[in-house]
Formats: structure tokens, C-alpha cells, sequence
């Protein structure tokens, strides 16, 4: 690169404008050059021309290969692109074939291990199946609730393969109230055959003691009363296990709108001198200012909170 | 001075704003300031006289509208007419730096007065190598002028640059007239080259002068529209403000290619070198055009042989011992020995 500065014995300071237009000098140099060799033809009275330059032996081969290569036409970019289609296409296509040929090897492959892998689990199953027939009978899983295992039954029957201790410990606790997830359902009497879905309870009550909607207050009264779906009643539940089986604030909320239902359907009739079953058929009827049918649910709301309704005045 | 709206703003309005705060500075003066509504008045019903007498008067619709300036062909023929000698006078040292002065304004959409006050230490080179190989730039720097806000560091406080590059066609490129026009100056018209040793020999030596022997002195207002108008004469192009043709050509053209504006955003350099080359697919670099690889060293030695005194190669290859002028030149380079 060049130096520039004074020079020796002149001053050191550097003059960096001096050395940025020496650079654009050096630069302009070749412009002119190759920009000369295309005026020159078409510009011949150019003052220019005097230079001793361009009557150097090497200046007219230089003009030549400037010429030769500005006369060259150079494609436009969109030829060139199309020109190179084909190419990436007969790659692409290799490509794919290379691709084909490894798939179907691959298939291949894998195709005779799965064939290996089936006939050698049919051999073993067979074997195994053999095995059991010949050495002992099919094993079946029995749930039962602890209630119902006696002591003198297991010990006659399982001897020394059953532990009691151990099924004992695997009952789990009476009530557990922070969980939403209710004890199994299986009711005390005759045990389940690998029941996966309950789990042996002490307690007995269903999963889902209360039916979670309201479609009519006859319903809510046969709910209370008789039971519905299957279930016992909500007064048989109370009966046989107190307040236990509302083992969530989901169940209890249920019951506790049931409940206030049943004892205002009953304070009404009480009043009115009328059976039970006359009030819950009056209630049903119940109409909204809209014309609807008021839902149980809805009943319910009115009858209690800050702005609370008696029956009577909604019947 | 007439009153025309213009006129009036520049000649009587702005001034007497400035008076104002100046004294409002200096605690004179405790008058609002004059631009109040009154005279916004005044100058809205001048605006609307001046319109209705331009009508009254037939005026030329063609000024200032969309084709008041040329179009690109038209362009191409500065060069053309300008080279072919401006149809006879040959008067080359002024159609040399009329060309650089018009393609100059042309490609960075300078105004006038920034081609006036441009001196030689305001240019460099820059290569751009993210633009392909041997993309050179020219750029300019500049320190004065009109538009410079002075809150964007106007009067010298601030520098601006603006830049071009190669052009394929060798007629039309700004970088090509810059050489030629330094050959001329320095290889053929005796102007003395800058003595890099002294700094005060050069450094207030304008691009474009009023004339070679007296580099130092700005070419006037008048002398460059004079040229200019010329060559748009020759071109046939009828303009109604000759210096500011170029910019409003080559923005409105920007505008009809639909370039980015960031492209062509006056003070970023790059940018508005790029309206003249780069950005036209149908134009390219010379340098790319042929490759760059004809680079003619030996050749290029020549030309430009600046004070050899103090520039010389670190590697000592290449020694120049030679004054400035052909006539004289005594170029002494490893494969080459020319006597002129």
C-alpha cells in the first residue's frame, strides 16, 4: 500500500485526505484506461487522445481486450436462471431415484425383521400357552371388599400364597374429602372379576351419589325419596352412612339445592292442606314472566339468597 | 424586488423573522413574533393573486409540471454532445468540467451550488464489496449548502455524503467524466497537480472552477447555468430551472420506477448513487462488464503519476519519478519505460 507523508526531513504530519485522493487518483486511473479504449473510436477529436499513453505499444492490445469484452453480451440474470432449470431438475431427479432405491432397500430390510420378530413371538406364545396347559390352570384376579373376605376363607382356600395383613393394608382411608376422585363403586356382596374401574371400599356409596342436572321437580322428588338412575335415594344414603357420602363440596352443593326444594314442597303442602306429590306437579308448572318453564335449579335460586321468594308466592 | 410570493417570503418576511430574534435574543425588542396571523393572511391572498394573474397572463402551464425537466434518453446525450466538441467550440476545458458538473448533479441529485463549493480533498473512493467485485464508488462529501437544516448540522458543523458508481455506459458515467476530467487538468491543460506536501496548495482547489488558472475561484451561478443550458439546447431540452433539472428529472423518474425511497434518501451517500446505476437492471458497472480482470497496471502507472516524492510503494517495486505533465513524463515501472 502507499505511505503518504512528508517527506524525509519535512514534517511527519500525515495528511489523510492527501492519502484518500492519491487512493481515488489510483482508482480513476484504470477507469479512464478501460473507459477510454470505448470513447476513443467514437470520440476521436478528444484532446485526451494527446497523452503518451494511449500511443504505447501496449495501449492498442489493452483497447482490444476491453472492446472484445464490452462487446460481449451479457446475459440477463432471467436467462441464466432458466438456462439452470434444467440442471436442477436432472439433479432433482437423481436425487429422487437415489432416494427410491434406499426406501425400497429399507423396506425391505425392515419387512424381513417384522416377519422374523412375528414368527418368533407366534413360536413363544404358543410354547407359553403349552406351558400353562400343561402345568396349571388359568389365573383369575378377584376383587373383593375387604368386608367380605373372611379370614377362615382365605386361609382354607390361598394357605400360605395370600397374606390378609397385606389386603388389609391396601384398604384405603374411610373418607377422603380433599379428593374429588370418589371411593370405587362396588357394592358390599358379591365380588367383581378384575374390575378396574372400583376399587374395594368399606364405605359402599356410589361414585355419583346425586344425578348433577335438575329436569323437573318430579325428578327431584323421586331423587330424594326413591332414588333415580339406579342410585339409592338421597334419605336412604343419609340412613346407611350419615353425612359421608357427600364426600365432595360438588355433592354436597347438590344436595343441599335438593334439599331446599323437598322441605319447601313440603312446608307448602303443609300450608295449603294438599298432598306432597300436588305441589312438586304445581311447581313444575311454574312459569317465568318470559313465558318459560322455571328450572328446579332456577326455583331454587329464588328461594334463597338476598332477594328470596316463598313458594307460595311463586306458585 | 418583485412581489411575488416567493419573493416576498424570502425577501421581506424571513428577514425581518431573523431581525426579530435576534433583538428578542438581546432583550430589545419585546414585540410578538412577526409571522403572526396577519401576515399568514397577507401571504395567502398574495399566493391567490399571484395564481389568478399567472392565469390572466397565460402563463407557460408547463412550469414546474410533471415533464418540466428530461427524461433519461435525453440524458444519455449530455455526454454526446459535450464530447462531440458542443457542436464545434471545442472548448474543452469548459465541456470537461460541464460534464462532470451535469452528470455530477445528475446522479447524486445535487443542487447547483454543491457542484460550486466542492473542492478536491472533499472526494475519496470507496470500494463496495456487498455490491459485487470492483465496485467502485466515488463519494463526495459535503460540508455547505442550502439544504443542510441547521439542526441537522448545516454550516460546516455536519458533513453529508453523497457518492456514485461506475455506469456501464461510459457515457453517462459520472466516475469515467471524474477521470477524464483530471486528466485533463493535470495531463494535458498545465494545471499544476495538488502538492500533497502543502496542504494550503490544494486544498482550496474546486472540483469545478471558474477556470484552470485559478483552480482556488468558484465558478459562478450563472456561469454554470450558462454551460448547462448549452448542452440542454444542443440535447433539446427546454427546462424552466436549468441547475435544478437534474435533481427533479431524477427524482421524478425515481418516483415512475417505483423505487424505494429509501434508496434515493438524499444525505445517506450510498442511496442516491444508487438511482443511476444499480437500481436500473437494464444498466451495469463497467467494472462489471469487463470483469474487472483488464486491469492495465502497467498502463495505469502512467497516467496520474503524482508527486513521486512522496508516494512510493512500501514494497519499492514501483518508483515515480515523474512530474505530472505528459510531455514530460518519465515513468519508471518494473515492466515499463516510457518517455513522453
Amino acid at each position: 500500500m502507499y505511505a503518504l507523508g512528508y517527506a524525509s526531513g519535512q514534517g511527519s504530519d500525515l495528511d489523510q485526505s492527501g492519502d484518500q485522493f492519491v487512493k481515488l487518483l489510483l482508482e480513476l486511473r484504470v477507469v479512464l484506461l478501460q473507459d477510454s479504449a470505448l470513447l476513443m473510436p467514437r470520440f476521436p477529436k478528444l484532446p485526451l487522445w494527446k497523452h503518451p499513453v494511449f500511443s504505447h505499444d501496449d495501449w492498442s492490445r489493452f483497447a482490444e481486450q476491453v472492446r472484445e469484452a464490452e462487446a460481449r453480451e451479457e446475459e440477463p440474470e432471467h436467462v441464466l436462471l432458466a438456462r439452470t432449470q434444467p440442471l436442477v431438475a436432472s439433479e432433482i431427479a437423481a436425487l429422487n431415484r437415489n432416494l427410491s432405491g434406499l426406501v425400497q432397500h429399507g423396506t425391505t430390510v425392515v419387512s424381513d425383521a417384522v416377519k422374523d420378530l412375528k414368527s418368533y413371538l407366534v413360536a413363544a406364545i404358543n410354547a407359553l400357552t403349552q406351558q400353562i396347559a400343561q402345568n396349571q390352570a388359568p389365573q383369575r384376579l378377584l376383587l373383593v371388599p375387604p368386608e367380605a373376605v373372611k379370614e377362615s376363607f382365605l386361609n382354607e382356600s390361598f394357605g400360605d400364597m395370600l397374606s390378609t395383613t397385606a389386603l388389609t393394608s391396601r384398604s384405603p382411608p374411610a373418607r377422603r374429602p380433599a379428593l374429588d376422585v370418589p371411593p370405587a363403586t362396588v357394592a358390599p356382596g358379591p365380588s367383581l372379576e378384575s374390575n378396574t374401574q372400583a376399587r374395594p371400599v368399606t364405605e359402599g356409596w356410589p361414585i355419583d351419589p346425586i344425578s348433577p342436572s335438575m329436569k323437573s321437580m318430579a325428578e327431584v322428588w323421586q331423587e330424594w325419596h326413591h332414588g333415580l338412575g339406579g342410585n339409592p335415594s338421597v334419605v336412604e344414603l343419609d340412613k346407611r352412612f350419615g353425612n359421608k357420602w357427600r364426600y365432595n363440596s360438588k355433592i354436597r352443593q347438590r344436595c343441599s339445592i335438593r334439599k331446599r326444594l323437598v322441605v319447601a314442597a313440603k312446608e307448602e303442602a303443609s300450608r295449603r292442606g294438599v298432598p306432597v306429590e300436588d305441589v312438586i306437579s304445581m311447581m313444575d308448572k311454574i312459569k317465568a314472566s318470559d313465558g318459560h318453564h322455571l328450572s328446579p335449579d332456577k326455583i331454587s335460586r329464588l328461594l334463597s339468597g338476598s332477594n328470596k321468594q316463598s313458594l307460595s308466592s311463586l306458585l | 424586488m418583485p412581489l411575488k410570493p416567493d419573493s416576498v417570503e424570502s425577501g421581506y418576511v424571513s428577514p425581518l423573522c431573523s431581525l426579530w430574534e435576534d433583538q428578542r435574543t438581546g432583550g430589545v425588542s419585546t414585540y410578538d413574533h412577526p409571522r403572526g396571523p396577519l401576515v399568514r393572511a397577507f401571504m395567502d391572498d398574495l399566493k391567490r393573486a399571484r395564481t389568478e394573474l399567472r392565469r390572466a397572463a397565460y402563463e407557460d402551464r408547463a412550469i414546474k409540471n410533471l415533464k418540466d425537466g428530461y427524461n433519461f434518453d435525453e440524458s444519455r446525450k449530455f455526454s454526446e454532445v459535450l464530447l462531440n466538441g458542443l457542436n464545434g467550440s471545442e472548448e474543452w476545458e469548459k465541456i470537461f468540467r460541464t460534464r462532470i458538473d451535469l452528470l455530477s448533479m445528475h446522479a447524486m441529485m445535487l443542487r447547483s451550488e454543491t457542484m460550486r463549493y466542492a473542492e478536491l480533498p472533499d472526494l475519496c473512493s470507496l470500494r463496495l464489496d456487498n455490491e459485487g467485485p470492483h465496485c467502485l464508488a466515488v463519494i463526495q462529501q459535503i460540508t455547505r449548502g442550502k439544504t443542510i437544516r441547521r439542526e441537522d448540522g448545516g454550516d460546516n458543523r455536519k458533513t453529508n455524503y453523497h457518492g456514485y458508481l461506475r455506469h456501464r455506459d461510459v457515457l453517462a458515467c459520472p466516475v469515467g467524466a471524474l477521470a477524464q476530467w483530471f486528466m485533463y487538468r493535470w495531463d494535458l491543460a498545465g494545471e499544476t497537480p495538488p502538492d500533497f506536501r502543502d496542504r494550503a496548495s490544494w486544498y482550496g482547489k474546486k472540483l469545478t472552477p471558474a477556470s484552470l488558472t485559478k483552480p482556488e475561484v468558484e465558478i459562478s451561478h450563472s456561469t454554470q447555468g450558462a454551460w448547462v443550458n448549452r448542452v440542454f439546447a444542443l440535447v433539446g431540452i427546454f427546462v424552466s430551472a436549468l441547475l435544478h433539472a437534474p435533481r427533479k428529472a431524477v427524482a421524478r423518474w425515481v418516483d415512475l420506477q417505483e423505487l424505494p425511497w429509501d434508496q434515493v434518501y438524499v444525505p445517506f451517500p450510498f442511496e442516491a448513487l444508487s438511482t443511476d446505476t444499480s437500481a436500473d437492471p437494464s444498466r451495469r458497472r463497467v467494472g462489471q462488464v469487463i470483469n474487472g480482470n483488464i486491469i492495465p497496471s502497467p498502463l495505469a502507472s502512467i497516467v496520474h503519476a503524482v508527486d513521486g516524492r512522496f508516494l512510493s510503494r512500501e514494497s519499492g517495486a514501483v518508483s515515480l519519478e515523474t512530474s505530472h505533465c505528459g510531455a514530460t513524463a518519465v515513468i519508471t515501472a518494473p515492466h515499463l519505460a516510457v518517455a513522453g
